[in-house]
């Protein structure tokens, strides 16, 4: 991972080895050699003979302003603050913001041509994170635990230039550049711009009940200059040569300035991948539906092909009993026919007592059996004896009745 | 578009769910269909090897099982002890077609015609074990079976089936 600070001066790091490089013509030869090759003397200066995989950028030159807008409305919330944004500053700025608050962003624009510009001399997809020099110096501040509830007022010493910008917390103020000031010269202007800062933040200002500040600063000289001619100021030296460049290990690497071109590039492949996704979707629910259908379908096949098959033995089948039973009907007649009325008939009235006459009769078939009924009537002037219960005799039944006020019998046999 | 493809998507996939649901409404009632003729088939099956035990003859046709049995009767009445006039009330009346008396037996293909012989003029005489054995001989030597014998103001009536191709 490398590192770079993009201000008037431009300064890279690779983590261990920091290099300045001047702006000027020079410049996109230095920056290609490093970042698209092919490989030159001046990655070796960094103690890396390898292209640069992936890089960190701050920015100095951002604006900055406090504003609200609906938290829950994402799309609605950073168009508004957007708007919010455009209508202080008139340029084209491409804006990040951040939550403060509940419903309070900072909304921190970098100018579009400046992006641009950089991304012109850094290939888009080896940016891992571009951020304001703010963000990378607040980055390094909470890296080493330092006390962000009281108003602190950076103090960045680049060497031709400083660096003034004033923490409240999370927000931060417009960073000032001063070139080559002394510790008394500098010091007005500290005190100018946390009062100024504060003055800018109005009611969104955290410290402005005790407008005390701190100042923190990397220049040891200046520190001590601090010291001796204002006591009671509260002066901290921290020991980092390029403090921005040491924040940006520390960033969140979602933070990101990109060009219109690169979010429209992205939103295309975005939708290209959401589009794609749909289309997966879409063919997965129509090929559900097309599976139910083709396992219907086949199962329908299979038991069609069975029932045809089923058809088939069925005709052969009726067939063949068409032709069985027009042969065999006569034989099947011949067995059916066992019953021998005549000796039926003559074996019952055999049995009768003598007394007995038969008034009617009748063979008929039940239940696969044939039954023969008769009505018995004494002769003139006889008994009626007793019907002997033997032979095809022995389970009939045998009931008394009247038929025309005549006592008679009536005689049923199974046989 | 996206939400254009899905739509399209749920539209071509309720028409593949319809016809699956038709497909598979199609399915159920041919496996009951299917199970229904394995069933028949079965039983088609167990009476062919039951059948298949009977004796075959050459079959005959209604008119020449018709034909026989008018003669047979003939003989009974002429050769009988007792004169008996035998009527055939299932027979039909002047002129009309006999085949369309024709009915279907339990037999595939073997047509019955349903007859009704009234033996009548008894006399106190008449043996009766006589005449029923007459029924009997009358039955054995034809196509005709006996569903009913029974007397009826003095007269015997004997109902039956002639069977024929």
């Amino acid at each position: 991972m490398n590192y770079l600070l993009f201000n008037n001066e431009i300064f890279i790091s690779d983590g261990q080895v920091i290099k300045k490089i001047e702006k000027g013509p020079a410049l996109k030869d230095e920056l290609d050699s490093r970042f698209r090759g092919p490989h030159t003397g001046h990655s070796q200066e960094l103690g890396n003979d390898k292209e640069i995989e992936k890089a960190r950028i701050c920015y100095v030159d951002v604006d900055v302003m406090i504003a609200s807008a609906p938290q829950d409305y994402l799309d609605k919330k950073d168009s508004m603050l957007a708007q919010k944004f455009a209508t202080v500053y008139s340029n084209e700025y491409i804006t990040l913001n951040e939550k403060i608050d509940s419903n309070i962003f900072q909304v921190i624009g970098i100018k579009a041509e400046k992006v641009k510009e950089i991304y012109s001399l850094i290939p888009g997809s080896k940016v891992d994170a571009f951020v304001p020099y703010a963000i990378a110096i607040r980055s390094l501040l909470a890296a080493q635990q330092t006390d962000m509830t009281r108003l602190i007022v950076f103090v960045d010493d680049l060497g031709n230039e400083k660096l003034m910008t004033v923490f409240d917390g999370l927000k931060f103020s417009r960073t000032r550049t001063i070139y080559n000031g002394n510790t008394q010269d500098i010091l007005p202007d500290i005190k100018r711009s946390s009062i100024d800062f504060n003055k800018k933040l109005g009611e969104f200002a955290s410290n402005k009940a005790t407008g005390d500040f701190e100042i923190i600063t990397n220049n040891r000289q200046m520190a001590e200059d601090i010291k001796l001619s204002e006591p009671g100021l509260a002066i901290e030296f921290l020991d980092c040569r390029y403090p921005a460049l040491e924040g940006l290990k520390f960033i969140d690497s979602q933070i990101k300035y990109r060009i219109h071109e690169e979010i429209i590039l992205e939103r295309k492949k975005k939708e290209l991948r959401s589009r794609f996704m749909y289309l997966i979707i879409s063919i997965s629910i129509c090929l559900a539906g097309a599976l139910f259908f083709g396992f219907n379908q086949i199962t329908y096949s299979f038991l069609s092909r069975d029932f045809e098959g089923e058809k088939l033995k069925n005709f052969r089948l009726k067939d063949a009993l068409n032709k069985i039973d027009q042969h065999i009907y006569r034989d099947s007649l011949k067995k059916s026919k066992n019953l021998n009325y005549s000796s039926v008939f003559f074996e019952v009235s055999g049995l009768l007592p003598g007394t007995y006459e038969i008034s009617s009769f009748k063979f008929f078939g039940h239940d696969g059996h044939w039954i023969f009924d008769t009505y018995l009537f004494a002769q003139d002037d006889q008994f009626y004896d007793e019907i002997p219960r033997t032979k095809i005799l022995k389970n009939a039944e045998i009931k008394d009745f009247f038929i025309k006020n005549r006592p008679g019998k009536y005689l049923k046999v199974a046989l | 578009m996206n939400k254009t493809m899905i739509v399209i998507a749920v539209v071509i996939t309720t028409f593949f769910i319809n016809l699956g649901l038709t497909l598979r409404s199609q399915t159920m009632d041919t496996k009951k269909q299917k199970n229904d003729m394995v069933s028949e088939n079965s039983a088609l099956s167990d009476e062919v090897g039951q059948k298949q035990r009977f004796k075959k003859n050459e079959p005959k046709t209604i008119p020449d099982a018709f034909t026989l049995f008018v003669n047979e009767t003939k003989i009974f009445e002429t050769t009988s002890g007792t004169r008996m006039g035998i009527v055939f009330t299932g027979v039909p009346k002047e002129n009309e077609n006999i085949e369309d008396h024709y009915v279907g037996t339990e037999f595939r293909n073997v047509k019955g015609l349903f007859l009704t012989i009234s033996v009548d003029k008894f006399s106190n005489e008449t043996d009766m074990a006589e005449v029923l054995n007459d029924i009997y001989l009358l039955e054995n030597r034809t196509d005709f079976k006996v569903s009913e014998i029974s007397t009826e103001n003095n007269a015997l009536i004997v109902k039956g089936e002639l069977y024929g191709i």
